[in-house]
C-alpha cells in the first residue's frame, strides 16, 4: 500500500469514533461538580481554623452554613437554619438558649451586625451578618481578640451572599469563656482572578501540587466589637468524674471524666504507658433512660489531641443538656489505634512500595511531576458521609527533615472505598516517610457500658 | 459563554478533538480520556474565555497540552514512550514505519501541524491560531512533514489563506 492509500485508510479508521465520546460533556460536568465538593472540603481545615495556641483538635465535616434569611420566619428562624448542621446548637435554639447581641456598625458601605451568641463555659458561637449593596459576596477574615484568647477559632470564611448568617466558633481547652472581650475582624470579597485567555491551564494534579498561595484579598473594612456574655450562660457546664478503666484490643484505657455543656460533651480518657498503641478514635454514644441517643460530633471539633503524643485524649458528643436526663450511660463500641511501631512508614515512591501500610490501605499511584510527587491511596469507607484521613499532614525525608502537606483531598468512590490524594509539593526525593493517622480498627465488639450518672 | 452554548460547541468539535488525540496517543482509551479531561478543563475555565469566537482554538490548545502531558507521563514511566525521530533522519527512515506510527514519530512541531491540518480537519487559519504560529509557518511545516511522510496531498491544501 502506498502512502496515499494508507492515508485514505487512516482517515477512514479515524472516522470511527467510540460510543463513549457521546457522553463526554456529561462526564466533564459530573467531574466538575465532584471537584467543587472536594475543593470545598480540602480548603476548609487549613483556611478556617486559627489556633491561638497549639490546639490539637480534630475537625470533621465542616460544612458552610447555608442560611436562608427570609422575612416571614420567626425571630430565631434564621438562626435555627444556620445551626441546623449541629444537633446540640439546634436544641439550644429550640430551648431559647441564645443571647441576643444586636450590635451594628457601618464602615465603607459595609454593615456588620453581631446578631446572637450561643455560649457556655467552654464554647462560644458568634452569629453575625455582613451586608452591602456593592458586593455580591462577603467574607469575614479570621478575627483577633483583646485580650488574647487561648482558644481555637473556626470561622465560616466562605464566599457567602451579603445577609447570610455567618459564625465563628471559639473553643476553649483548659480555660473558660471570659465575661467579655473585644473582637476585631476584616471583611473581604472574592473576585474571580483575572487570567489571560491562553494562560497555561493546570490539570488537577498540578493544581494540587502548586505551592503558590492565593494572594491575600484586600480588606474592605475592619470591625471591632466589644462583646459581653451573660454569666448565666458562661457558667453552664458540669464535670462528672468517672474513672473507669476498660480493656480493648489488649490496650488499657481509663475514662477519667465526662464534661457536659449545652453545646457539646467531652469524654476525657487517659491511656496506660504500657499500651502498644495510641488511641486515635473512639466509637461511642451516650444514652439516657428514655433511650435517647447522643452521637459523636459529626460536624466541627470531634476530638482533642495530646500535645506530647499522637493520641487523642478527649472526644466530643452531642449534648444531652436540654434532655433533662436522670441517668446517662456511655456505650463504647470500638476504637481506632495507631500501633506505636507504625508511627512512621517508609514509602518507596519510585517503586511504589511501602514497607507496611495501615490495615485496609492500598497504594494506588505515585507520579513524579515538576511540582513534586502526587500520591493516591485507597481505603475502606468505614463510616457513611465521613471524611477519613489516612495520613498525617506532616511527612519526612530519609534524613529526617520535616515537611508539611498544604492540601489533601478525600473522595468517596461509591463502592465502599475512598481515595486519599496526597500532593507532596516541591518534594523530589525518591523515598518519603509518612505518618499514618491509624493502623487498625477494633473489630465490632459488644458495647462496653459505662454508667455516667 | 453560557453552558448551553458550551455543550453545543463541544458537540460540534468533539470528533475532531478525538481524532487529534488518537493520532497523538495511539490508543482509543487514552484518546477518549484526553478528550474527557480537555472538556472538563474547558468547562472549569470557561469564565476565563473572554472571546467566545476563539472557543475552538482554545479548546484545541487545551487538548494538545493534555496530549503532551500524557506523553510526558509515558516517557517518565517508560510506557511505550517512543522518541520522535529527528527531521534529519529523512524520509527513508519514516518509510519503514506504518503511516500512523510515522506521524507519531515526527518532530513535535511538524506532527502537530500535520495532525490538525490533514486528519482533524482544521483550516490553515484555525491551525495557525490553535498553535499560535503564523500561517506561513504552518505552510512550511506541513510541507516538511508531507515530504518526510512521502504524502502527496492536493495542492489546494497549500493555497488556503
Amino acid at each position: 500500500m502506498n502512502r496515499n492509500a494508507e492515508y485514505d485508510a487512516l482517515l477512514r479508521e479515524l472516522e470511527q469514533v467510540p460510543d463513549q465520546l457521546e457522553d463526554t460533556v456529561r462526564r466533564a460536568a459530573a467531574k466538575k461538580e465532584a471537584s467543587q465538593r472536594r475543593k470545598r472540603f480540602w480548603g476548609i481545615p487549613v483556611g478556617s481554623l486559627a489556633a491561638c495556641f497549639a490546639a490539637f483538635v480534630l475537625l470533621v465535616n465542616l460544612f458552610p452554613p447555608f442560611a436562608q434569611a427570609c422575612e416571614d420566619v420567626p425571630v430565631l428562624g434564621a438562626l435555627a437554619e444556620a445551626v441546623s448542621w449541629s444537633p446540640s446548637l439546634s436544641t439550644a435554639v429550640e430551648n431559647d438558649y441564645v443571647q441576643p447581641i444586636g450590635k451594628s456598625q457601618t464602615i465603607n458601605g459595609i454593615t456588620a451586625t453581631i446578631e446572637y451568641v450561643i455560649v457556655d463555659q467552654k464554647q462560644l458561637n458568634i452569629f453575625f451578618t455582613l451586608n452591602s449593596d456593592e458586593y455580591d459576596n462577603l467574607n469575614a477574615e479570621m478575627p483577633r481578640y483583646e485580650p488574647e484568647q487561648i482558644c481555637s477559632t473556626i470561622g465560616s470564611n466562605w464566599n457567602q451572599s451579603p445577609g447570610t448568617l455567618l459564625n465563628y466558633t471559639l473553643d476553649y481547652g483548659e480555660g473558660n469563656v471570659p465575661d467579655s472581650f473585644t473582637i476585631t475582624f476584616g471583611v473581604t470579597t472574592y473576585v474571580e482572578p483575572e487570567t489571560l485567555q491562553d494562560a497555561p491551564l493546570q490539570d488537577y494534579a498540578d493544581e494540587m501540587l502548586d505551592p503558590q498561595e492565593e494572594e491575600d484579598p484586600d480588606i474592605l473594612a475592619e470591625f471591632t466589637f466589644t462583646l459581653e456574655f451573660d454569666p448565666q450562660f458562661t457558667a453552664k457546664g458540669e464535670i462528672v468524674p468517672v474513672n473507669r478503666t476498660l480493656d480493648m484490643d489488649g490496650q488499657s484505657l481509663t475514662v477519667t471524666e465526662v464534661e457536659i455543656y449545652p453545646t457539646h460533651v467531652r469524654v476525657n480518657v487517659a491511656d496506660e504507658p504500657d499500651n502498644t498503641a495510641w488511641l486515635k478514635g473512639l466509637e461511642f454514644y451516650l444514652e439516657n433512660e428514655a433511650g435517647e441517643r447522643f452521637e459523636p460530633i459529626s460536624n466541627g471539633i470531634s476530638a482533642n489531641g495530646d500535645p506530647d503524643s499522637p493520641a487523642y485524649v478527649s472526644f466530643r458528643l452531642e449534648s444531652p443538656y436540654f434532655a433533662d436526663s436522670k441517668h446517662l450511660t456511655l456505650y463504647v463500641t470500638g476504637a481506632t489505634w495507631l500501633d506505636k511501631d507504625m508511627e512512621r512508614v517508609r514509602v518507596d515512591l519510585v517503586n511504589r512500595t511501602a514497607e507496611k501500610l495501615p490495615e485496609g490501605v492500598t497504594f494506588q499511584s505515585a507520579e513524579k511531576r515538576d511540582g513534586g510527587w502526587f500520591l493516591i491511596f485507597q481505603a475502606e469507607q468505614r463510616r457513611e458521609n465521613y471524611y477519613h484521613q489516612i495520613w498525617d499532614m506532616i511527612f519526612y525525608d530519609e534524613a529526617g527533615n520535616q515537611y508539611e502537606i498544604q492540601r489533601r483531598a478525600t473522595d468517596p468512590l461509591g463502592d465502599g472505598h475512598f481515595e486519599e490524594t496526597l500532593p507532596l509539593a516541591e518534594y523530589q526525593e525518591d523515598v518519603v516517610w509518612l505518618q499514618p493517622c491509624y493502623s487498625r480498627i477494633t473489630p465490632e465488639i459488644t458495647p462496653i457500658t459505662i454508667p455516667i450518672k | 459563554m453560557e453552558q448551553m452554548e458550551f455543550i453545543e460547541r463541544v458537540e460540534t468539535i468533539k470528533s475532531r478533538l478525538y481524532r487529534t488525540a488518537l493520532l497523538y496517543l495511539g490508543r482509543e482509551s487514552d484518546a477518549l480520556e484526553a478528550v474527557d479531561e480537555t472538556v472538563y478543563q474547558a468547562l472549569r475555565a470557561l469564565k476565563k474565555l473572554r472571546q467566545p469566537e476563539f472557543f475552538e482554538t482554545w479548546i484545541t490548545r487545551i487538548l494538545i497540552n493534555e496530549c503532551h502531558r500524557e506523553l510526558r507521563r509515558r516517557s517518565r514511566f517508560s510506557l511505550d514512550g517512543e522518541d520522535a525521530l529527528p527531521e534529519s533522519a529523512g524520509p527513508d527512515v519514516y518509510d519503514t514505519l506504518p503511516l500512523k506510527e510515522a506521524i507519531r514519530r515526527l518532530p513535535e512541531d511538524l506532527r502537530q501541524v500535520v495532525i490538525l491540518r490533514y486528519f482533524a480537519g482544521y483550516t490553515l487559519s484555525e491551525t495557525a491560531s490553535a498553535l499560535d504560529i503564523p500561517q506561513g509557518t504552518v505552510v512550511t511545516r506541513q510541507r516538511r512533514a508531507l515530504r518526510l511522510l512521502r504524502l502527496e496531498l492536493g495542492e489546494e491544501e497549500f493555497h488556503e489563506s
